[in-house]
């Protein structure tokens, strides 16, 4: 199976254009709809699946919106594309599977990505960079009523009717993704997960399994989709990553205070591994870029910029290291390339 | 399918019961599944009729057999729609389709208390937008024999929201919309 032009699609978020987008990397929100003449898509057989999805492909070719939007079978792509396209946050993991009637839906920006046939029948995810809710949700509402016309499962007490009833209500998951380095170097992580907790806040990794965080990447999402209107519940994480935002940078200046030339040497070091590595785990390299960018943020290192910053945390995914190969890969030998890639990007941010 | 107890309502709740290893099925209304929900089995008045005296001497002699009688009784609930039981739904988390939340609407709402807090949901709703102007004459139609269900099925809450429908179809009809 020869690779899809998605994975060379342009992504939106990548460019880092949004406010905080240093720490703020990027805001997300995701629908959960269903249609009402249909059992959730575990009870589906082959022949409702292709039906759903044909009502979801005539919706989009009438849509000003989406009609130029990329739609794929998920079974025209091999195993490494649909992993490339999890690395990118455009499809879920378990939709990487196998399984008849997955459709991905990206449009031509790449701030809209709509999987057809995971969990629920229809998941609307709108990506934008930085700390920007308030617009993704204003962009995920109009796609969500794009699709009204295919009478969603909804039930006036429970709201939209989702598989699992974890989703219900307003089927809205709002998270915003932060970069973090200083409150962990500062042991603050297990206070700021109390704390989002207290307030029906999730806090986990962005990368990396369990409570494996890898490269001080965070994702703060609302817990609960019952009970708080889709504004309340944007507000609730909207606000708790400006605070973030401000604790990150006050932690930050205290480093700088406290450590002084030994941040700069810690920094430098990891730009200099970076620079010249020739084997390196994703972990590894993700430490590193977490520290190169902070350095860059307090002017300690080259400037780094948001877009290439972003390209090198998915570069360095293992996925993403096998496309740069243009192959498949051994995980030894994926450390191999990997440090390649590294070597290479790290030429365009050479110290002058 | 007419309620088995009172005869008067559509039947809606579909019961398993398990006694004595003997399956028996009740087909219910919604008021009468929940009158005997509440009070379990003493609300089948034929129940002990079933127990013949050698099944009641028997189980004199034989301590397990009265075991089994005093176990109690496990009842199921299955989705008009798609008919998951609700013992499937708790162990796999997952509902069948859509109306499952309907069928098992009671059941769940201390489940979504405990999930989320709460058990109503305060957020967008559909706008009904879905409404083709072009297919008004069909829908109408549709909507009029859906109606007609409804209220043979004393749905109110759904013959409300397709009163509705209707209203907005039929306002659109007047030509206030003519311009479009
Ligand atoms: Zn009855
Ligand atoms: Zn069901």
């Amino acid at each position: 199976m020869a690779k899809h032009n998605l994975l060379a699609h342009p992504i939106e978020w990548v460019k880092g254009k949004g406010s905080n987008s240093n720490i703020a990397v990027s805001s997300r929100i995701r629908l959960a709809r269903n249609l009402s003449d249909f059992p959730f898509t575990h009870r589906c057989d082959h022949e409702k699946l292709y039906a759903i999805v044909d009502k979801v492909k005539q919706v989009i070719s009438d849509s000003d919106l989406l009609k130029d939007s990329d739609v794929v079978e998920m079974d025209a792509l091999d195993s490494l594309s649909r992993w490339v396209l999890v690395e990118k946050h455009l499809i879920s993991p378990p939709f990487a599977g196998d399984g008849p009637g997955r459709v991905v839906v990206v449009d031509s920006k790449g701030v809209i990505s709509i999987m057809v046939n995971e969990e629920d029948h229809l998941r609307i995810q709108v990506i934008l960079a930085g700390l920007e809710l308030n617009e993704v949700w204003r962009i995920a509402k109009k796609v969500e009523m794009t699709f009204e016309k295919l009478d969603y499962a909804f039930d006036s007490d429970f709201g939209y009717l989702t598989a699992c009833p974890t989703n219900v209500g307003t089927g809205m998951r709002a998270s915003v993704m932060v970069h973090i380095p200083a409150l962990e170097m500062s042991k603050q992580i297990a206070t700021l997960i109390n704390e989002c907790n207290r307030i029906g806040l999730t806090v986990r990794g962005t990368y990396g399994e369990g409570s494996d965080v890898l490269g001080s990447l965070y994702q703060i999402s609302n817990q609960i989709t019952l009970g708080l209107g889709e504004e309340e519940l944007i507000d609730k994480v909207a606000s708790a990553v400006r605070q973030i935002v401000t604790e990150e940078e006050r932690a930050r200046a205290v480093m700088k205070r406290k450590l002084g030339s030994s941040l700069d040497d810690r920094v430098w070091r990891a730009f200099g591994v970076m620079r010249y590595c020739r084997n390196i785990s994703t972990r590894e390299a993700l430490e590193l870029i977490s520290l190169i960018k902070m350095g860059s943020d307090m002017e300690i290192t080259p400037k780094l910029s948001v877009e290439d910053w972003n390209n090198l945390v998915l570069g360095v995914q293992p996925n993403h290291v096998q496309l740069y190969a243009g192959k498949e890969l051994t995980p030894d030998e994926r450390d191999v390339y990997r440090a390649a890639f590294l070597r290479e990007r790290l030429k365009s941010i050479e110290p002058k | 399918m007419m309620c088995e107890r009172c005869q008067e309502r559509e039947a809606e709740v579909h019961i398993k019961q398990i006694i004595n290893g003997e399956v028996k099925e009740y087909h219910l209304c919604r008021e009468c599944a929940e009158t005997m929900g509440l009070e379990g089995i003493d609300l089948f008045p034929h129940f002990n009729f079933d127990l013949s005296w050698e099944n009641l001497l028997g189980s004199l002699f034989e301590p397990f057999a009265a075991k089994e009688l005093r176990r109690p009784v496990r009842t199921e609930i299955k989705c008009q729609g798609c008919g998951l039981d609700y013992s499937t739904f708790q162990k796999t988390g997952k509902f069948g389709c859509p109306k499952c939340y309907e069928s098992f609407r009671d059941y769940i709402k201390p489940l979504l208390r405990k999930i989320h807090g709460a058990d109503r949901h305060r957020g967008s709703k559909p706008e009904l937008s879905y409404i083709e102007k072009d297919a008004t004459g069909d829908e109408l139609e549709k909507l009029k024999k859906e109606l007609k269900e409804a209220v043979e099925k004393e749905e109110y809450e759904r013959a409300a929201k397709i009163r509705d429908r209707i209203r907005e179809l039929t306002s659109k009809g007047d030509g206030s919309d003519g311009k479009a």
